[in-house]
């Protein structure tokens, strides 16, 4: 069985050469690019000195405007047309508004988001956003080797232990209770239909608010909430959105990610009301979508970039909602002028009432 | 004999080289029209290599093959069928569920392409069974036939595709002695009309019978080639061989007392299509005796062994083993008994081909003492063990840390006696001991089995060989579907007698 | 006629093995050699489509899989669980079990190190990190044990039942992190931290933990047990020949069966590995296939202890390198996986190559 030592030994050994044959070509090719990286990373000692001096005080590391290196993690691919799109929206915004260096890698593993997030941070990248609860973990046992590094998990844990980490957290409550009271207000059977892909609270939650919404403005209503267990399956979310249809059902709030244009397939089709999530999903089903709850991570990360930018970058949890505008209701595009006035109204007023924190929708995520 | 006409086949200094192995060293042989020529020679002697290069299977290194003297380039069996050359292999290839005609037919373009005309088939068929006495119903299924008469349907195979060289390989080995008399009649009228046969085999009173001439190849080299009637079965075998060759073994006759060591009672198994195919064998095998059970394969002797040594179940009756009852007790419980065995297929049931020499020879006794102690195989004791058993049953080379399947088949038929006759056996069950061996492996065997018949061991010797249950035991019995149809003492054998029950006859 | 077809060693020339030794040894080295440069050449051209230097991305690749202290860390890092899991492949293999089922084992088995991790709060790490490992590995071996009894009793095929018990222990974990198992107060599918004292400790000041020296030493134990143990013997025995281990009077369905327990033991410890050295907490999607990166792992070591160790570390390393490569050049992770799908398959075939030359030659030869 030496042999096989020896054949293992011989592979490693090619790869390596395989390496040093490559050099001599790359060099020269970089050299200029090379030349920019020592001087960014000169730069970047110099703000390590400034955040050690305070550091007898817990606070949270500073990046000037100019040196902005940001990476971003992702548990899916950028061109999910939801989720994981949003993010890679934001970080292209940010790219362009600060010309920021970026980064991101796609569909991150569980075994491997430690390496992503300690190998980012030894590049030299100073924020590195992640996004997905379940990053959290990871970042935090990161975070706690690289203090110069700055950290947000979005949707992540509360309460992260560390000076250099935050998470974002959306308050989807909110729109959730704005577009039940749009349902509410148009049903006409007096049923209404929210399927979920699976539960779990940034789907349950804004599905609670829904119900009370719509109960807010239409006491005979019955919200059915139910699950289809899938991100991606577009014809379980059609079956199930075409049952809640027979039984009587004239709304359909479907909220599963990539699966969720079955269900507003299936609300044009039969030709009743449906109404979109994450994005502005008008396009799935034009003439019948009411609107769209859009909750804008996008925004958000670009938001928590111009406070690290500003200088005003804490290592919290950062609420967003609807007065940061990344919670919002898509325009009613198509539908405008098949709702009527007062339904409008109706929405706009609790959208006032809650911006100027008269009302609270009492639903809140626990930790 | 002609020997200036053209041959119909020359092969002329044909090399073949494969890692490690010269296998035909600077071949030359010829074959005339109306000439039985065999191929004699041990096992890996080079003849299967010589054969597999004229039928297209193997590419040779260098050399020419000539056929009516014009240069032939066979790369494939295809362009052997092309060049008149037709082989009948030891295992036939026929499908079972199929008529004779069809079998004949398959393969071919068929008479009426695209259509089938089976009434033209049958009668091209009909007329070539006429023309040589195959005596076969053209429209019969091949699953009804013996197995002489499948071996016909090969060679009619082969004649329908037009072969005027037909190769048969060991066509002896499935036959029973009346058919071998069959086929050689059918020989002799191929032989007439023309036909070259070239005849492989290692029977040396065969090929004397049958040969016009006979090649002697060993080593990959044509030793001699010589005529029949200037050479005897010894001078063949010493060719073949390179040494003399003993071969009636001297059979002893022991004043000793003697007890039952096997004890079959009305022992009736079925098989795995839970048809019964041992209908009710008794037996009794006593110590320091050879009980030779002959008969031709398939009649129910691998039912029989597999019964007796614990891989099959047994429908009813008793088997007792120095009078203890191990019907339906498991393999390992009845080797415990002092049972060795030799069993029909060393590759399959014999040893474990990927195994080294040494773990070969430890396969019942590894877990115990000296070969395992506080749980951990000793491999010191293992090979040094195995080193003494390798020389004692001079397996060659004696390197215990070769792999099994890195041997030639008799020195792997050596190893499996050096494990089973280890261990003095009480018993000793021999299947197909010699099967696929050559003339030195053979006496070898035959040898050993001797010694452990000197040494009182009861033996039960499972064989179609015919020859070797004849040359071996003191009391022979002849198995035909599933019962024992005739038991004779070693002074009253009947040759005749046996034939025929070998072939389902009755002998008053 | 067929039995000579091969031809046999001449009984008094040993020299012609040696030989045969040292040719087979060379194109040992080369074939899998050749084959990972096949495979990167294959795969130039989709980085290169991307719009990347392949070969800085291939620069990238080694450094961050062999050369940097960083790519050396995550390469010892993600061999352990492939080499646990490879050698759990190989055991069954030796026996002649296809035991495809790894992936369900490794889950099963951070199921069980899970159950004690949660339980054993305060216990002394001395005897609560044994017990985690133990229990792991007794989980994976029960989980095989179903597979392998169905086998030997009743015959029905192990290649599908432990494939079906990948699916049923995928997802029965997934279940019980979301409902019995959760942490409270259920907002997250995944269970509590393990206790501290069950994680293994971190070795020479990097992320490098225990893990990777439980897997050695299963190397060695497994190499023990296979070549100098009677139970090793057995189940070689019946591996190479059941027929004759049957008639030399081994229990071949009794071997059989404790072979797949040991396979889904080690599978188990695979699983044990990511909870103790990475995870810390049962959760969803955690092995990024370990359980079938290790038959590619096993087949290229020839399932051999020693050669698994050395597989193990090459098929980590491009684990590690291909995530580097992402991060350090930014193609997308379709190609990495491209790449990484393209290495195993020419490495796997081209172990395969030299029987098939074989083959082909000793049928037919053109001159």
């Amino acid at each position: 069985m030496k042999k096989i030592a020896v054949v293992m030994m011989a592979i490693v050994m090619v790869l390596g050469l395989a390496l040093t044959a490559c050099q001599p070509q790359t060099v020269v090719q970089t050299v200029e690019v090379e030349k920019t990286v020592v001087v960014e990373k000169a730069v970047e000692k110099t703000v390590v000195v400034e955040v050690e001096k305070p550091a007898e005080a817990a606070e949270a590391p500073k990046v000037a405007p100019g040196e902005l290196r940001i990476a971003l993690l992702l548990d899916g691919p950028i061109n999910d047309q939801g989720w994981n799109q949003g993010a890679y929206d934001g970080l292209a915004a940010v790219k362009t508004k600060y010309l920021a260096d970026v980064a991101y890698s796609e569909s991150v593993a569980r075994a491997d988001m430690e390496a992503a997030f300690t190998d980012y941070a030894a590049r030299g990248y100073n924020i590195i956003f992640a996004h997905g609860f379940e990053f959290s973990d990871a970042a935090e046992k990161v975070a706690a080797q690289f203090p110069d590094t700055i950290f947000v998990v979005t949707h992540g844990k509360a309460g992260l232990t560390g000076d250099n980490i935050a998470t974002i957290q959306y308050e989807e409550e909110q729109i959730g209770f704005l577009l039940g009271i749009l349902a509410g207000k148009m049903t006409k059977s007096n049923k209404v239909a929210a399927i979920g892909g699976y539960e779990i609270p940034p789907i349950a939650i804004p599905f609670k608010a829904f119900e009370l919404g719509a109960k807010e403005v239409n006491p005979n209503v019955a919200v059915s909430i139910s699950w289809i267990d899938s991100w991606t399956d577009i014809a379980k979310m059609k079956e199930a959105a075409n049952a809640a249809i027979a039984t009587g059902a004239d709304v359909i709030f479907p909220v599963a990610s990539g699966a969720s244009p079955g269900g507003l397939y299936a609300a044009a089709e039969a030709g009743v009301w449906g109404i979109g999530y994450s994005g502005d999903q008008y396009i799935f089903a034009p003439d019948v979508t009411l609107s769209s709850g859009i909750v804008d991570t996008g925004l958000s990360i670009e938001l928590v970039v111009d406070e690290i930018v500003n200088g005003t970058f804490k290592a919290t949890d950062y609420w967003y909602g609807l007065k940061d505008n990344v919670v919002r209701l898509a325009p009613y595009h198509n539908t405008e002028d098949k709702i009527p006035q007062d339904v409008k109204d109706t929405v706009a007023e609790w959208t006032q009432k809650i911006l100027s924190g008269e009302y609270e929708v009492p639903i809140k995520m626990e930790f | 004999m002609t020997k200036d006409k053209i041959p119909l086949l020359e092969m002329r200094d044909i090399t073949k080289r494969f890692p490690g192995v010269l296998a035909n060293d600077r071949i030359n042989f010829r074959v005339h029209e109306g000439e039985i020529h065999s191929l004699l020679g041990e096992n890996g002697a080079g003849k299967s290599t010589l054969m597999n290069i004229l039928y297209g299977l193997v590419a040779p290194d260098s050399g020419k093959i000539l056929i009516r003297g014009k240069e032939a380039r066979i790369h494939s069996p295809l362009d052997a069928i092309d060049k008149g050359i037709g082989m009948v292999h030891q295992h036939f290839m026929l499908v079972d569920r199929l008529s004779v005609v069809e079998n004949v037919v398959i393969g071919t373009r068929p008479p009426g392409y695209p259509v089938f005309r089976k009434e033209t088939a049958v009668e091209r068929v009909s007329r070539l069974i006429k023309e040589y006495g195959f005596e076969i119903d053209p429209l019969s299924p091949v699953h009804l036939l013996s197995v002489g008469q499948q071996q016909r349907v090969e060679i009619i195979k082969a004649l329908y595709r037009g072969a005027d060289l037909l190769i048969l390989d060991e066509p002896t080995a499935v036959l029973t002695p009346s058919e071998v008399i069959e086929l050689f009649r059918l020989l002799q009228n191929l032989r007439q009309a023309g036909h070259g046969i070239i005849f492989i085999t290692h029977k040396l009173n065969e090929t004397l019978e049958i040969s016009d001439e006979i090649t002697v190849i060993r080593q990959g080299r044509v030793v001699d080639t010589v005529l029949p009637q200037n050479i005897d079965r010894a001078g063949l075998a010493s060719l073949m061989v390179g040494r003399n060759v003993l071969f009636d073994l001297p059979h002893p006759v022991f004043e000793r007392e003697q007890r039952v060591i096997l004890d079959i009672q009305d022992l009736k198994v079925v098989d795995d299509r839970k048809i019964e195919t041992v209908k009710g064998v008794s037996i009794q095998v006593r110590n320091g005796e050879i009980f030779g059970v002959a008969g031709v394969d398939g009649n129910g002797q691998r039912e029989l062994v597999e019964a007796m040594t614990g891989l099959r179940q047994c429908a009813s009756g008793s088997i007792i083993i120095d009078g203890v009852e191990v019907t339906g007790k498991s393999p390992g419980e009845i080797l415990a008994q002092g049972v060795a065995h030799i069993p029909e297929d060393r590759q399959v049931r014999g040893l474990v081909m990927g195994f080294r020499i040494d773990e070969n020879l430890i396969l019942h006794d590894f877990n115990k003492p000296p070969f395992t102690r506080r749980g951990f195989l000793q491999h010191k004791e293992i090979y040094r063990w195995a080193s003494q058993r390798a020389r004692d049953f001079d397996i060659r080379p004696p390197e215990p840390r070769l792999k099994a399947q890195q041997l030639s088949g008799g020195n792997q038929q050596k190893v499996v006696l050096a494990r089973e006759l280890a261990k003095q056996p009480r018993l000793i069950i021999a299947v197909q001991p010699t099967r696929g061996l050559d003339v030195g492996a053979t006496e070898y065997v035959h040898r050993k089995l001797m010694e452990a018949r000197s040494d009182n061991a009861a033996i039960l010797l499972v064989s179609t060989e015919l020859e070797e249950v004849l040359s071996l035991s003191d009391i022979v019995a002849v198995m035909y579907e599933g019962r024992i149809v005739g038991t004779m003492a070693r002074d009253e054998i009947d040759i005749g007698k046996i034939g025929l029950l070998m072939g389902g006859g009755h002998v008053d | 006629m067929t039995e000579n077809l091969q031809p046999t060693i001449p009984d008094q020339t040993p020299t012609g093995k040696t030989n045969k030794t040292f040719m087979s040894s060379l194109t040992n080295i080369l074939l899998p050699l050749g084959a990972v440069l096949l495979a990167m050449l294959v795969g130039a051209i989709p980085i290169a489509i991307a719009g990347v230097s392949p070969l800085d991305a291939y620069r990238e690749l080694m450094i961050g899989a062999f050369g940097s202290k960083f790519g050396i860390s995550e390469t010892i890092i993600k061999s352990a669980p492939l080499i646990l899991a490879g050698l759990g492949f190989a055991f069954a293999s030796r026996c002649g079990l296809f035991n495809i089922g790894g992936e369900g084992q490794i889950y099963i088995g951070a199921l069980g190190t899970t159950l004690v991790g949660i339980t054993v709060y305060g216990l002394s790490p001395w005897l609560a990190m044994p017990l985690a490992i133990l229990v792991g590995g007794l989980f994976g071996s029960f989980w095989a044990a179903i597979p392998g009894v169905l086998k030997a009793r009743f015959g029905i095929s192990e290649v599908i039942t432990t494939i079906m018990f990948n699916y049923i222990g995928i997802n029965l974990v997934a279940y019980l992190i979301r409902g019995p198992l959760v942490e409270p107060p259920g907002y997250f599918p995944e269970t509590a931290e393990l206790a501290k004292s069950t994680w293994y400790p971190m070795l020479f000041g990097s992320r490098i933990h225990l893990g990777i020296l439980v897997a050695v030493l299963f190397s060695i134990l497994i190499y023990i047990l296979l070549w100098h143990t009677p139970l090793g013997y057995q189940v070689r025995a019946v591996g190479m020949n059941a027929a004759a281990a049957e008639y030399a009077g081994i229990k071949v369905k009794r071997n059989m069966i404790i072979a797949m327990m040991i396979s889904g033991a080690l599978a188990g410890l695979a699983g044990t590995n990511e909870m103790l050295g990475i995870q810390h907490r049962l959760i969803e999607a955690f092995s990024p296939g370990f359980g079938f990166d290790a038959i590619a792992v096993s087949l290229l070591g020839q399932n051999h202890p020693l050669g698994i160790v050395l597989s193990g570390i090459l098929f980590s390393g491009l684990r590690a390198g291909a995530g580097a490569m992402q991060r350090a050049v930014g193609i997308p992770d379709a190609i990495v996986r491209t790449l990484q799908g393209l290495v195993v398959l020419f490495v796997v075939a081209s172990t395969m190559l030299p029987q098939f030359i074989a083959r082909i030659r000793s049928f037919r030869q053109e001159k």
